[in-house]
């Protein structure tokens, strides 16, 4: 099916893309590929395993891995770190994105501080996981590497809560400016904003 | 003290994105397509998993911890799928099990009555199909977050 699309959106071609999905579970790995293939990707690599997983990331280069979470103590975070820590450069940098559905405050740090390039929550829709590969390839972020961290920089740019949505920390402040409370300033004081100027106190 | 690098690594996708391959409508509309064909096989698999939870709730009238700690995986399973299959008050139940269990986890101490409740809601969820039913499934579904605040004040 062929929809018509804005001429300004970028088009992804993931037709030549090696990926690779990791999980336990064949059925949610199944709605993945489907996914995947439905945008196009012919190349997709099944890893029932973290173990698996990171043998076959160490093998041969993919351009993206989507690995589920889990449940179980050595879940898709053992994959990550396992792959960021492997020593080959033509390795290590792959984006990965992890899948994950309800988090344990005790999974929050793993999923942190594993070294993923995005997390995403489930359930999964093509429009999220889409918009997540686009975003991705257009990541420019800088890895960090260090003893207890290897992953893309998570030090962010915060610009606030999208247009027309309330954030959700409490310092988030609300695009809508609203009246003016007081009387407007003096084209003096204005100047003086621009031009400040030594004062002695 | 920490050593710590900083890399720019080629980004390989990067080259993915460009003026030719599929659009964003065309690579979504193709992948609903292929989820809509492996729905059925979707819903077999949620299925299985409330049957699941099912066998363990029966097995732990007692409300053994051990045992009611591994409901946390299968309502994880339906948490993770059933928005996908279309059945998204079944899968924000299920999301909200998965948090009764963590908090009992955390706590060490679980509340059968609510876990049977949350069961007995996604057991009536999943056979919601209509629309003419959101105001029903909306209802059932602040009454477990109601439950949920109950058992944990």
């Amino acid at each position: 099916m062929v929809v018509a699309a804005s001429p300004s959106e970028p088009k992804l071609d993931l037709a030549t893309a090696k990926i690779l999905v990791v999980g336990e579970k064949a059925s949610e790995l199944d709605i993945v590929a489907q996914m995947l293939m439905g945008f196009g990707v012919s190349s997709i690599q099944r890893a029932p395993s973290s173990e698996e997983g990171v043998r076959a990331a160490t093998r041969q280069r993919f351009d993206l891995a989507l690995v589920e979470s889990g449940t179980q103590a050595a879940g898709g975070y053992d994959f990550v770190e396992g792959v960021r820590r492997h020593d080959d450069p033509q390795y290590k940098y792959m984006p990965i994105i992890l899948l994950c559905g309800h988090l344990r405050k005790s999974d929050f740090e793993r999923a942190r501080d594993c070294g993923a390039s995005f997390l995403l929550t489930k359930p999964l829709s093509p429009q999220v996981l889409f918009d997540r590969i686009i975003w991705l390839a257009r990541d420019k972020r800088r890895f960090v590497e260090c003893s207890t961290y290897t992953g893309p920089d998570r030090r962010i740019k915060a610009y606030g809560p999208p247009a027309g949505m309330n954030g959700r920390r409490h310092d988030d402040l609300s695009g809508h400016v609203g009246e003016a409370k007081g009387e407007n300033l003096s084209q003096d004081a204005v100047d003086d904003f621009f031009s400040p100027k030594k004062v002695a106190l | 003290m920490t050593q710590v690098k900083f890399i720019k690594p080629v980004n390989r996708l990067a080259s993915r994105l460009g003026s030719t391959g599929l659009s964003r409508p065309s690579a979504i509309a193709q992948a609903d397509t292929n989820i809509k064909s492996i729905r059925d096989d979707i819903l077999a698999y949620i299925d299985s998993n409330i049957a699941l939870l099912d066998v363990i709730v029966s097995r732990c009238n007692d409300g053994t911890a051990p045992a009611l700690a591994t409901l946390y995986e299968p309502s994880n399973a339906v948490a993770g799928t059933a928005g996908t299959a279309g059945l998204v008050p079944l899968g924000r139940a299920a999301y909200s099990l998965c948090q009764l269990l963590a908090n009992g986890e955390q706590s060490g101490c679980y509340s059968l009555p609510a876990i049977k409740l949350h069961l007995d809601g996604m057991r009536l969820l999943r056979r919601f199909s209509s629309p003419d039913q959101d105001a029903d499934a909306a209802l059932i579904l602040e009454n477990l977050a109601k439950l949920i605040a109950n058992v944990t004040s």
